[in-house]
């Protein structure tokens, strides 16, 4: 990750702090607008290209956001990186704002493997147990792999639960090898 | 001794090919994989309560 990624994702997340806007608002909006962006490679011509005088890209910016839906902050930090030809990492300072709010928050990602979809109330059991786990609160994403067979595998930063039917067997193999 | 050896890594192969052969047929209700994750979830929130240990 670059130095000036951080800074700029530290500056947004200052932002979204001292005005006390709701962070799940904010990433949904940082979210819509990434994805605008990469689906029209038309946009990223247009934003990316520095012989286009600043004002001429930040009012194109302005008539996306029109369908986009950013808030007035927002809006604006978008516009810096486009005045500073910073959007092209774009990914990457959201990628850091997105750890440095869950930093801030005390918010743990988790990742949650299992064999089939889970229902509502099994995915919010599970995340209540993993936030336990975690002792903060948990950013869960859930994840299929049929390859589990069944049961779950649940990720919190480095360290891995395994609770799959294939985890079970894998060390079931290991044993029997070295015995 | 040569002999043994051969048989035991003979044995551990084919307790490996016994156990894959076993994974690729074995498929899970959606009653059992559910009471699977609930005991695993409930196996997470015992780990918690002992500070993160097994």
């Amino acid at each position: 990750m670059s130095a000036f990624a951080a800074r700029y994702a530290r500056a947004l997340a200052d932002v979204v702090m001292d005005a006390k806007l709701n962070p799940s608002e904010v990433a949904q909006q940082l979210h819509d607008f990434a994805a605008t962006f990469a689906g029209s490679k038309d946009l990223r011509e247009v934003l990316l290209n520095p012989s286009i005088p600043t004002a001429k890209r930040v009012s194109i910016l302005d008539k996306v956001n029109g369908r986009v839906g950013c808030g007035p902050k927002i809006r604006n930090f978008l516009a810096v990186l486009i005045s500073h030809e910073r959007l092209t990492a774009l990914n990457e300072i959201l990628e850091e704002y997105r750890l440095e709010m869950n930093r801030r928050l005390s918010i743990s990602d988790a990742e949650v493997v299992t064999a089939r979809p889970l229902q509502d109330q099994e995915r919010a059991k599970l995340e209540g147990q993993v936030s336990e786990l975690a002792g903060t609160r948990v950013n869960a994403t859930f994840r299929q792999d049929k390859s589990l067979i069944g049961g779950a595998i649940v990720r919190i930063g480095s360290t891995i639960y395994d609770g799959s039917v294939r985890g079970r067997l894998d060390r079931l193999k290991e044993r029997l090898v070295s015995s | 001794m040569e002999d043994l050896r051969e048989k035991l890594l003979r044995m551990g192969g084919l307790a490996e090919l016994a156990v894959d052969r076993a994974a690729q047929r074995m498929l899970l209700s959606e009653d059992d994989d559910r009471a699977l994750v609930q005991e695993f979830s409930q196996s997470l929130g015992r780990q918690a309560r002992n500070g993160g240990k097994n």
